[in-house]
């Protein structure tokens, strides 16, 4: 009896039926195609949902506190920016607007286009989240996989606990807490030469900035510890598998164990967690980056929802919408790569 | 046939004693010491929330027991005093006893995290329930939604809501159950889906079930564990983004002190006296483990694969 090497399932059509598209990657183009035209209505909705509840607010952009504008500046004021239309008028300039790219102008910065402001706050978004998500993949997957394969040592109830703790504290406390050890304490206990600063970003395209150090271990926390937790449970559902137990019993050394047989399989559940974790990038940088006084993205979101600056709660949320669609198909798409066993369906 | 029966008979069958599944679930719990110690905690949290906030005097029966201080009584001649037996956790800025700020918060805390459930579960479940059941155009329709609601970040879907409904415990309240519900939809869906194929359910329709019956009889009681576990999950999802709101200045306003507003307010003299965040700050962070222990232990429990 011969056993053939390799799956004879895998083979595609016999070679006479080759003319017929039915390849992959074609089967991969309609569905990329697809996805990215569901993108029109989801956005669409996205932005009908955030007008309406924009409009729907109490008070104006023209709130002030203490000293109140007067009516008829206000008047102006409506009327130069086109408040004083009905809303469905106001809501189709919107969208006329947005398809050609045009935000709009803030509301509370005079003279500052949207699309301006989101251009000089977005490399500092991009430098944490980058810097975050490129330690935080490496680190959650080495730590899930350490737990998993010494399971029940004391490595592994020290990584579970650490992420169990991390998944569980509000990332504003971790950095509030970062912030009295490494900037409080430090100072007191070195005299004051050396503690980490407690806020700002010199520059917005340096990674390696030290007063990065405390904002990426507030906004990479929890995401690590998911990603470790997800690692952990994945590895440990591979390593029962029969053909895990086969390639041990062949003799097969550890490392190759480990790395062909367990890894390749049990990171296939953790590569869909990476659009959730992007999403928590974006919620965390809101956190993070009031936090620390970093002028990203998150900051200007946070203080145009306080301060009711329509334009730009509107031109952020399509952002980070459209952002994390993107990152989701991206998702998607890898997945078919990696696992082969994922059939298009959709 | 006759033969069949006869060897029953000579076999001492080993049957297991009778246990129900809640039983079953509650016996496997009890064996998870992380998730039990949890429940005390939750347990102990909510006795002493009830207790700050029950005779609805400032301070509660705490205060009535003299075994605290009103939480809203300024001494601004005592701001950041530190620990003594009069405040056991010290004062902020304002000279406010911060052991009953924090009972306080707990109760703001606690009701938000446990009561939007019931808000998640009527919303999510319902619409999950319906797409799963009706199938066809409504399910696409209910589908095709929630699609849309999955594309926005949870945290910035709550803040454009409590921007809209304006900063206020119930506009917290309300913004959580319509933010939330999208997960459980989705689950509860799956589970009809998964149910719906089963062959009781067959045999149930076959034999003229009403719709109504078939729902309370059968797709509650088994999609009802994993329901449970994710709402569960839910609670501490909730206590972190009322607490994220309040510290970014959207949610709870002062003088009202929920955790989040503590840790805002001690934030910001942080130099002066950092206990200020750090008793709310491992509060939040106790409460939200103590939650996601008792969900871990739940989920062990009441997963069917793990039953013997």
């Amino acid at each position: 009896m011969s056993v053939t090497a390799g799956a004879p399932f895998r083979r595609g059509a016999p070679s006479f039926l080759s003319w017929i598209p039915t390849g992959r990657g074609t089967t991969l183009t309609i569905f990329i195609v697809k996805r990215l035209l569901w993108m029109i209505p989801v956005l669409f909705f996205v932005i009908v949902i955030t007008f309406v509840l924009m409009h729907l607010a109490p008070g104006s952009p023209w709130d002030r506190e203490g000293r109140q504008l007067s009516p008829q500046v206000v008047e102006n004021l409506n009327i130069k920016y086109g408040l004083d239309k009905p809303l469905w008028q106001q809501f189709l300039i919107y969208v006329w607007g947005v398809i050609h790219f045009d935000f709009g102008d803030s509301l509370r910065q005079p003279g500052q286009h949207v699309s301006d402001l989101i251009l000089v706050s977005w490399p500092y978004t991009f430098t944490l989240g980058a810097v975050t998500f490129i330690l935080l993949v490496p680190i959650g997957i080495g730590l899930g996989v350490i737990a998993a394969l010494r399971q029940n040592s004391l490595v592994d109830y020290t990584a579970l606990g650490l992420a169990t703790a991390a998944a569980s504290t509000p990332n504003f406390v971790v950095g509030i807490f970062l912030i009295i050890i490494f900037a409080l304490g430090m100072n007191k206990l070195t005299g004051g030469t050396f503690y980490f600063p407690t806020g700002g970003m010199p520059s917005p395209f340096n990674p390696f900035q030290v007063e990065l150090i405390m904002p990426v271990i507030t906004l990479g926390a929890l995401p690590t510890a998911y990603i470790a937790r997800l690692t952990r449970s994945s590895t440990l559902d591979t390593l029962r598998q029969d053909f895990v137990r086969t390639a041990w019993a062949k003799g097969l050394k550890a490392r190759l164990v480990v790395i062909r047989h367990v890894l390749k399989n049990s990171l296939i559940p953790v590569v869909t967690a990476l659009g959730p974790t992007f999403a928590f990038l974006i919620t965390g940088s809101f956190i993070t980056e009031t936090l620390f006084s970093i002028p990203g993205i998150g900051r200007t979101f946070v203080s145009s929802i306080a301060a009711r600056d329509y334009t730009v709660i509107l031109g952020t949320t399509i952002l980070f919408a459209l952002l994390i669609a993107l990152v989701n198909l991206v998702v998607d798409v890898l997945y078919v790569f990696i696992d082969p066993r994922v059939r298009l369906t959709e | 046939m006759a033969t069949a029966i006869g060897l029953a008979h000579q076999v001492d069958w080993d049957v297991p004693e009778q246990t129900g599944l809640w039983k079953d679930a509650w016996v496997r719990f009890r064996r998870n010491r992380l998730a039990v110690a949890g429940l005390v905690v939750i347990v102990v949290m909510i006795v002493l929330a009830l207790g700050a906030r029950l005779p609805a005097t400032p301070g509660g029966l705490w205060k009535i027991l003299h075994l605290t201080n009103e939480p809203f009584l300024q001494d601004v001649t005592n701001s950041y005093a530190t620990p003594s037996l009069q405040h056991p956790l010290g004062t902020d800025i304002l000279g406010r006893d911060q052991l009953s700020r924090i009972l306080y918060g707990a109760s703001i805390s606690l009701t938000i995290g446990i009561v939007v459930q019931f808000l998640i579960l009527g919303i999510g479940g319902s619409i999950g329930m319906a797409a799963g059941y009706f199938g066809g155009w409504i399910d696409n329709l209910l589908m095709r939604f929630t699609d849309i609601m999955y594309a926005f970040p949870d945290l910035l879907l709550v803040l454009v809501f409590v921007a809209a409904f304006g900063p206020s415990f119930w506009s917290i309240f309300i913004a959580l159950g319509l933010v939330y519900w999208v997960g459980l939809a989705r689950l509860v869906r799956g589970q009809v889906l998964s149910i719906k194929e089963k062959e009781y359910v067959e045999a149930a329709i076959m034999t003229g079930t009403s719709p109504l019956k078939l729902i309370v009889k059968h797709l509650v009681p088994n999609s009802l564990g994993p329901v449970i576990v994710t709402l569960t999950f839910g609670i501490p999802a909730a206590i972190f983004t009322e607490a994220a709101l309040s510290f970014l200045g959207i949610g709870i306003r002062p003088p009202e002190p929920s955790w989040g507003v503590m840790i805002e307010d001690g934030y910001a003299g942080i130099f002066a006296d950092p206990r200020q965040v750090i008793f709310p700050g491992i509060a939040v962070a106790l409460t939200m483990l103590s939650f996601t222990f008792v969900g871990d232990g739940l989920r062990d429990a009441l997963d069917p694969r793990m039953r013997r």
